[in-house]
């Protein structure tokens, strides 16, 4: 059943990253700027030098006509060629997915680890201390801007404790080791972890705080199970439905806060790339960071969608 | 319920190793030369492999003089001569290797050129090649490389951005490609030696200021295997990353650093930098990783702008030398000539002279620069302000030579600026404040920069900021005034600029240039297509602890000789 339910939504998936591309191609290629102007820069190239230059990367066809052709090339795994750097974008995107998918998801996973049992203690013990300092740390950052943070975090720790670096991901490339990378990835992961707790502790202490109403709670109290046992075994569990539901619909969001904290710690992750080739119009590796991210998300909501059967047997895919 | 359990820890650690292992973290896969990682955007550089294990690789790293730069934004191009930014020829200057060494004077002492004769009558030049340069591959520079770099250069079917320069060289057409490649002006005549020829009869210096700042030589043993057409992608500048440059490519992580090797058989002397590091640094981060040590100098201007905010704390900092140096970049606010809003040259003059410059230097560039009326400074060679009629801050004759000409001041000017520079964008409030001063209504609006040229050269505005990296060659102006140029900007209907630049190129003397430049000038004030407003110094700061013999003062067309640079024990 579960096989037929994931290949409904595969399919339900195929329209919906059409549909993105589409639209993502043509409001691209209507944007005012042209991508010529930004190769050519000052240079004063003949007008048949430009016009070499708009045949070579087929910026003379009709929309429709480069779209059609960047599909279909697409479909074979060519992404084609960056306007701006001549490299193939396939390899710009491999590139800088992993240092991308590396702060991201760490931080995702660290922020959960911080979250839960924050939120958790909170919701156990309403208005205690407690819970103050959790409320206050998810308000404070739900509130603060991850490049105010990102700049507090690079004063603090780069340049008045010059304690962790503040740019880039390794020292240099002969110093280039796993520690090394671990130390340039704490300050990015610690802001985008920031950026996402506030809304996560708020998730667990209100999910929590409901679930520890229900009736079977009470029921594996008065059986006499141990506090400990009823909160983490079946309070927490049913908990985290709408925690990972929270986490799923985040995914764009800490791609985007990705694109900020790159750029301020020089992380040469997607966001940069990204940033980088709207500047030019590079059309292709526009396009092809847009299907990166398309497919992250969709595969992304898929996983969440399946997660909830893994958390609650109750929920059965139809 | 282990079972789940179980997938969601694997699901996590798959993920996790997924992205780690594309980082490469970790790995000691960097010994395995010439391979590009691209799962983990690095990429390995061949010629350098012998350099790095003579310097012991990591094992020795600290032995290892290293000095890192900031730029503030990734080279664009493997390839020197697909992009005509700072930020890939600052790059492409360590691995490959220019002809001169240009000053801010305009003269040029030898690099790769050892000497060069000018025939009598300037129609060609004679140019003798240093001998003892090298490739990284061991393989000497000749006379065929220089051809063949010129060649690929003029070549129709090679995306150059940068032949627009050679435009001059016989046989090639207005944007400098060749029209028969037997017919271009760059001629063996031994294997050190090697004859350009110019269409007309021209100075040398002129053409040198022109041409040198773009002009890099390349292997011909390396690239002549691949067409015109496969050299149009990046790939086979990636594989094949040869030059004879006083650096040698390394390792990159791509869009965060590029790592070089001190070139140990460099003709003008060996760097005392063992490892050249070039990285990408967010702009207001610049000051932080200074200050943190990450990077041991910012070079301001069009490579690392710091924020002027920064820029005292920088001065206060012990270990910092900071310098500030002029330049000849400047920002200005273009008029459109086609706008009825604007009805003639009188009203451009008149607004030209309503903007008080004095006061942008001095509350938004805290006198960190200076006010220009020409293209350049008072400082450049061909500027001689004293002869010139320029249209200084007179809010009242501004006034009523707009009365008198025929400006309805009912109308709004729409005044656009592109995002990004900061001091740029606040001028813009002074401006429109100076303006409103003399009853001229102007409504500002920001744009990215792509949208703004497009604007711009559409004629889609009234007023519009913009500015260049200018340089020490004298026609470089040219590029916003020319009918047909790509960047028309004040969108100038006829060929009148064109003639007046190109009648000072057959000038052969440099004094009467200099006068035949005066002209041009006072035309182009008179007409004022251009409202030239200021040019900012570079802010240069430097870890003065560990970097000596850094002297921008000269560094003009990004000849920075970082083979004279050493790095303190």
């Amino acid at each position: 059943m579960k096989l037929k339910y994931v290949g409904k939504r595969i399919l339900i998936i195929i329209p919906t990253f059409i549909g993105i591309t589409i639209l993502a191609y043509f409001l691209s290629s209507m944007s005012p700027g042209d991508p010529i102007d930004m190769i050519v820069g000052p240079s004063q190239l003949s007008a048949e030098d430009i016009a070499r230059l708009r045949h070579s990367y087929g910026l003379d066809q009709p929309v429709i006509i480069q779209y059609f052709h960047w599909f279909a090339r697409m479909l074979q795994g060519n992404f084609g060629i960056s306007y701006r750097t001549a490299e193939p974008v396939l390899g710009m995107i491999l590139s800088r997915i992993g240092p991308t998918l590396l702060i991201t998801i760490t931080s995702v996973v660290v922020s959960v680890l911080l979250a839960i049992p924050m939120g958790v203690g909170a919701a156990v013990k309403p208005y205690s201390l407690w819970d103050y300092i959790s409320s206050g740390i998810s308000f404070l950052a739900a509130a603060a801007p991850n490049f105010f943070v990102g700049l507090l975090l690079v004063y603090i720790f780069g340049v008045s404790l010059k304690i962790l670096p503040v740019s880039g991901m390794y020292t240099t490339a002969s110093s280039k080791s796993f520690g090394d990378l671990v130390r340039h990835m704490i300050l990015p992961v610690a802001v985008l972890a920031f950026q996402q707790i506030g809304n996560l502790i708020r998730q667990v202490r209100g999910s929590m705080l409901e679930v520890l109403q229900e009736d079977y709670i009470r029921t594996a109290r008065e059986k006499g199970l141990k506090e400990g046992r009823i909160v983490i075994r079946h309070g927490l569990r049913n908990a985290l439905i709408p925690v990972v539901t929270t986490i799923g619909m985040n995914l764009p969001f800490i791609v985007g806060g990705a694109v900020v904290t790159e750029q301020i710690f020089g992380w040469p992750g997607i966001g940069t790339l990204m940033v980088q080739s709207i500047h030019a119009r590079d059309y292709p590796c526009i396009m092809g960071i847009t299907v990166f991210i398309a497919i992250v998300v969709l595969i992304g909501n898929l996983i969440t969608d399946l997660v909830y059967g893994l958390l609650d047997p109750r929920i059965s895919y139809k | 319920m282990r079972k789940r359990t179980r997938f969601l820890a694997a699901l996590l650690a798959g993920v996790m190793v997924l992205g780690m292992a594309a980082c490469g973290g970790g790995g000691d896969d960097d010994k395995s030369s010439g391979d590009t990682q691209a799962a983990a955007g690095e990429t390995k550089g061949q010629a350098a492999e012998a350099n790095t294990d003579n310097a012991g690789g990591s094992e020795s790293s600290g032995a290892e003089k290293i000095a890192t730069i900031a730029i503030t934004n990734a080279w664009a191009s493997w390839c020197p001569y697909f992009d005509s930014g700072n930020y890939t020829d600052i790059v492409s200057d360590q691995l490959y290797d220019r002809l001169w060494i240009t000053h801010k004077d305009g003269t040029v002492s030898p690099r790769l050129a050892e000497s060069y004769e000018v025939s009598d009558d300037h129609t060609y030049m004679t140019i003798h090649l240093n001998k003892e340069a090298k490739f990284s591959d061991g393989e000497p520079v000749t006379a065929d490389d220089v051809i063949y770099s010129a060649r690929l250069d003029c070549n129709p079917a090679f995306n150059s951005v940068k032949r627009d320069q050679m435009k001059f060289v016989k046989g090639t057409n207005e944007g400098g490609a060749w029209e028969k490649e037997e017919d271009l002006g760059w001629e063996k005549i031994d294997d050190y030696t090697v004859k350009l020829s110019f269409k007309e009869a021209m100075s040398e210096l002129n053409f040198l200021n022109m041409m040198n700042r773009y002009f890099y030589v390349i292997p011909e043993h390396v690239y002549s295997k691949y067409s015109p057409e496969e050299l149009n992608e990046a790939t086979p500048w990636k594989d094949n990353m040869v030059g004879s440059g006083p650096f040698i490519y390394d390792t990159s992580i791509d869009g965060e650093r590029i790592e070089m090797v001190k070139n140990e058989n460099y003709f003008l002397g060996t760097p005392d930098i063992d490892r050249l590091v070039i990285r990408v640094v967010e702009g207001s981060q610049l000051l932080s990783v200074l200050m943190a040590g990450e990077v041991d100098l910012i070079a301001g201007g069009g490579i690392a702008a710091m924020p002027l905010s920064d820029w005292p704390a920088a001065q206060e900092e012990a270990n910092l030398e900071t310098v500030a140096v002029t330049n000849y970049a400047y920002q200005a606010m273009i008029i459109n000539c086609t706008s009825e809003k604007i009805p003639n040259a009188e009203c451009r003059f008149a607004l030209n002279m309503a903007v008080n410059r004095q006061a942008i230097v001095d509350n938004l560039l805290g006198g960190e620069g200076s006010v220009v009326y020409a293209p350049f400074s008072n400082e450049h060679p061909f500027v001689d302000e004293s002869k010139l009629n320029m249209p200084v801050y007179d809010p009242e004759a501004a006034k009523k030579m707009l009365e008198d000409n025929g400006f309805d001041f009912n109308n709004t000017l729409e005044l656009i600026v592109p995002t990004g520079n900061e001091i740029r964008i606040q001028s813009t409030v002074l401006i429109q404040q100076d303006l409103e001063a003399i009853g001229v209504k102007t409504n500002i609006t920001q744009y990215d920069f792509a949208t703004l040229m497009q604007m711009m050269r559409d004629g889609e505005y009234d007023l519009g900021m913009c500015g260049s990296a200018g340089g020490i060659d004298p026609t470089e102006p040219l590029g916003w005034l020319g009918l047909g140029t790509n960047q028309n900007f004040p969108c100038i209907m006829d060929y009148s600029y064109t003639e007046l630049f190109a009648a000072t190129n057959s000038v052969l003397d440099q004094d009467k240039r200099v006068e035949a430049f005066v002209e041009v000038w006072q035309h182009l004030l008179d007409d004022s297509p251009v409202c030239y407003l200021y040019s900012e110094n570079h802010r240069v700061a430097y870890n003065k602890d560990r970097l000596s013999g850094v002297n921008f003062d000269e560094a003009e067309q990004l000849n920075w000789c970082t083979w004279t640079w050493t790095v303190n024990e």
